[in-house]
């Protein structure tokens, strides 16, 4: 698979500042820092990959997403998106990306998207028929062909969304940026997104970097990038970010007295109550006998037995990066 | 060269449709251009009254009407729309929606700024007219020529100035009271207030070496057959230097904050 | 330094044009270079004033009515005019009004204004003061409810910063009205001025105190009667 994304040792920094004292006094008054935005990335991505871009607010995920559109210039390091120089050919690279940012960025306030679409069209130099196809497939597969004609100030958040993302893959392009595109979206509008992106992804190979914090956005993604305080700190398949803490799972406890003491022996108690407990337990213990004859035991109600999600997994790794940190450690997992 | 004319019919388009969003606005401007021009027809009337002549400072009565209603159809040419729009787009982190698109940034700020300003030149042609009938304006082929040319770097001019100050947004948190003070400033350096006549005559000899003067005066008083040819040819020979300086200036400006631009989030 | 510029801004427009007709004319009949001066800085104090609490002439609050942006102002414990007064104004427009301030001392320095007259303009330029305040807040309310349009509030404020820097008596008889009544400049500028320079009746102060605290009333009313029907925005 060759590769569509490489990016070596980039960094990139902020100038922020902090205000000093209190009152009327600490308009006046500034503590400047220079905040590190990415520090010392490198990874590589190929033709035709979805990849997941995760990390927690202020992690870089969005300054990565930036850099890599030729938005912004790195501090240090090499980026190559289809072989060309985001920063110094960024005309010539935006011809063949698509880039989603927020809800409504390539969409016209005060016009209907239809207007955008056109706009886009003559920008792109995107053929009349060719646009025509592709714009009748977004519109059936994203059910927009009932509000394509209105003003965007009038749409919801779901359907500017929609619009929006069709706005910026009309062209074609090759690989295609999310940068946290579906914040504030409805359940149904972002499963047709999905859908969507998943489609072209099969049938045109298209390569999709998409970022962000919603665990249920991971799902289409076969590969997981992490980027924590501006460092990649995970870079590998969905699988393996899973296995990190999956030999793991949750049990849901319901008795008819209070909980013994001794089911804290077998794993960590996450929530406690009355007549009620949800333990985590690695799944040898489940095997082991004496667990087994506590589980059988009259005092037992009822149990439920289940997978530790991605969202526990993530906060687990983050808690566990927060305490490296504190270590004095913290790096790649 | 096509493909450039193509994007830039496209953002003229767009531009154009997003304003008449507003066609009140276009209304508005010309009323109150109308406005403006009979207040000032009511003050000189009494100025005039008071000093009991017919002429002040070589500019007749009927001229000094003219004159004001004339700047109301040159107001069109003062934009702030790139400043706006820049300003804008730096502080919501549009410009980073617009560094997507296979457009040269500058290239869509001033086309859609066109876009925005070219409906406000078109609602101030009416009022051209007008003047024209009542003030009797002789408008020679020449003269339209001249004036068109005048009203084009006078154009460019004012979108540079504004392009600059709105570039300060990204050291600035907000460029609006900037770019409110440098327009109150070239209205009266463009004869906005008071024809550049009326200033001593060294401070209008000064003010005709400066850009502002292709704004308003110039034009004005092309139309109005105050200047010769041959003084308006130097003023447009001034301004066309200016352009070429502001442009250079404007260009490194641009080149030097690009890198700093920084948009919102992590 | 914006600070500074909007001040020089305030004096050297006013200052050149009053200056520049005086040079060349014998300016307006009944009014000498001061005395316009004195109108020209009261209109410039009148005006920062007012931008201080609606900048641009309430640009500033149309644009977020449209948006719904208001609606987290307004559910904080004070009324609605608090709201509007304390959120969308432009500070900076104090070194306009400190502008205006120190051509009006300026003005006033090389008049003979008695203590008595200095009091009564004091008394009718607060007065006027609030009436022009209390109208830019009504005239963004009405203009948000018929054409929702800030560029028009901005080149209202324009007509009148312009209008008021000149006697209204050089205006025809409907210009008088509109520029007393309707869009009250006159009130807060003009007659506060002219009371003072030349010393008016105990009748006229009256009539205008009057006039003032009536026109308050009513932008008042209009103002609160029309929040009534705001509608918010987004979704």
């Amino acid at each position: 698979m060759a590769a569509v994304i490489e990016v070596s040792g980039i960094s990139k920094s902020f100038k922020a500042y902090d205000v000093v004292g209190k009152g009327f006094l600490s308009s006046f008054r500034r503590k400047y820092y220079s905040k590190k935005a990415l520090n010392n990335v490198s990874f590589s991505v190929g033709e035709g990959e979805l990849i997941a871009l995760l990390g927690r607010n202020g992690s870089g995920k969005s300054t990565l997403i930036k850099i890599l559109t030729g938005i912004l210039f790195p501090d240090k390091g090499e980026v190559s998106v289809l072989g060309f120089d985001p920063w110094n050919e960024r005309i010539k690279l935006a011809e063949h990306i698509g880039v989603v940012l927020g809800a409504h960025g390539q969409l016209f306030w005060d016009l209907p998207p239809l207007d955008a679409f056109e706009f886009m069209r003559k920008i792109y130099h995107v053929p009349r028929k060719a646009y025509e196809r592709r714009l009748n497939t977004f519109l059936d597969a994203l059910e927009i062909r009932g509000i394509y004609k209105r003003q965007v100030r009038t749409l919801s958040l779901g359907e500017q969304m929609k619009c929006n993302f069709v706005a910026s893959v009309l062209h074609g392009p090759q690989i295609v940026f999310l940068d946290e595109a579906t914040i504030g979206v409805d359940l149904i509008s972002k499963a047709m997104l999905t859908k969507t992106i998943m489609e072209m992804n099969k049938s045109e190979n298209v390569t999709f970097v998409l970022t962000t914090h919603i665990v249920e956005d991971i799902a289409m993604a076969k590969r997981i990038l992490i980027l924590n305080r501006g460092s990649l700190v995970f870079d590998d398949r969905k699988e393996k970010l899973e296995g990190l803490f999956g030999d793991r799972v949750r049990i849901d406890l319901q008795m008819t007295t209070d909980v013994p003491r001794e089911y804290a022996r077998y794993g960590r108690i996450l929530e406690k109550g009355h007549n009620y407990v949800r333990l985590e337990v690695s799944k040898k213990t489940l095997k082991k006998p004496s667990f087994i004859k506590l589980l059988s035991s009259k005092n037992v109600m009822d149990y439920r037995v289940s997978e530790i999600g991605l969202t526990n997994i993530l906060m687990k790794l983050y808690s566990s990066m927060r305490e490296k940190r504190g270590k004095g450690g913290g790096g790649h997992v | 060269m096509f493909r450039s004319v193509e994007k830039a019919e496209a953002l003229l388009a767009i531009g154009i449709k997003s304003s008449l969003a507003y066609r009140l606005d276009y209304l508005f401007f010309f009323c109150f251009r109308i406005i403006f021009a009979l207040l000032m027809l009511f003050v000189w009337s009494a100025i005039y009254f008071a000093s009991n002549t017919q002429s002040i400072a070589g500019i007749s009565q009927q001229q000094m009407y003219a004159y004001y209603f004339l700047v109301g159809v040159m107001f069109s040419i003062m934009t702030i729309s790139p400043s706006d729009q820049l300003q804008s787009d730096i502080r919501s982190g549009g410009v980073a929606i617009a560094f997507t698109r296979p457009i040269n940034y500058a290239f869509q700020l001033f086309f859609y700024s066109l876009s925005v300003d070219l409906l406000y030149m078109i609602i101030s042609i009416p009022l051209l007219v007008i003047t024209a009938f009542f003030v009797a304006l002789k408008l020679s082929l020449a003269t339209l020529v001249l004036l068109a040319i005048e009203m084009a770097i006078g154009y460019a001019l004012s979108s540079l100035i504004s392009f600059m100050i709105g570039s300060l947004a990204v050291y600035l948190t907000e460029t609006g009271g900037i770019m409110v003070v440098t327009w109150n400033i070239a209205l009266l350096l463009a004869g906005g207030i008071m024809p550049l006549s009326l200033f001593p005559p060294l401070v209008s000899h000064v003010l005709l070496l400066l850009p502002f003067q292709m704004f308003i005066y110039t034009p004005v008083s092309t139309l109005l057959g105050t200047m010769t040819s041959a003084e308006a040819a130097k003023e447009i020979a001034v301004g066309s230097v200016w352009a070429i300086i502001l442009f250079a200036v404007a260009s490194l400006m641009w080149y030097r904050i690009r890198k700093s631009i920084t948009s919102a989030g992590g | 330094m914006v600070w500074l510029l909007y001040s020089a801004i305030a004096v050297i427009n006013s200052f050149i044009a009053i200056t520049i007709i005086y040079n060349v004319s014998a300016g307006i009949s009944g009014w000498s270079y001061y005395q316009m001066l004195l109108l020209a800085a009261s209109t410039n104090i009148v005006m920062g004033v007012s931008a201080i609490f609606a900048s641009n002439g309430g640009w500033a609050i149309i644009t977020k009515m449209r948006s719904g942006g208001i609606d987290p102002y307004l559910v904080r414990p004070y009324t609605t005019l608090a709201v509007m007064l304390s959120n969308f104004g432009d500070v900076e427009q104090l070194s306009a009004v400190a502008g205006g301030l120190i051509m009006f001392a300026y003005a006033a320095l090389n008049l003979r204004i008695s203590l008595a007259s200095f009091l009564i303009f004091a008394v009718l330029f607060s007065l006027g003061l609030s009436v022009f305040v209390m109208f830019t807040m009504m005239i963004t309310i009405v203009v948000y409810y018929i054409f929702k349009s800030g560029h028009f509030l901005f080149e209202l404020n324009d007509i009148i910063s312009n209008a008021g820097r000149y006697p209204l008596k050089v205006y025809p008889l409907l210009g008088q009205v509109v520029f007393s009544l309707l869009l009250p400049i006159g009130i807060a500028s003009y007659y506060p001025s002219a009371a003072m320079l030349s010393e008016a009746s105990p009748v006229g102060v009256a009539e205008v105190a009057i006039v003032s605290v009536l026109l308050f009333w009513i932008s008042h009313r209009l103002f609160y009667s029309l929040m009534k029907k705001y509608t918010s925005g987004g979704g």
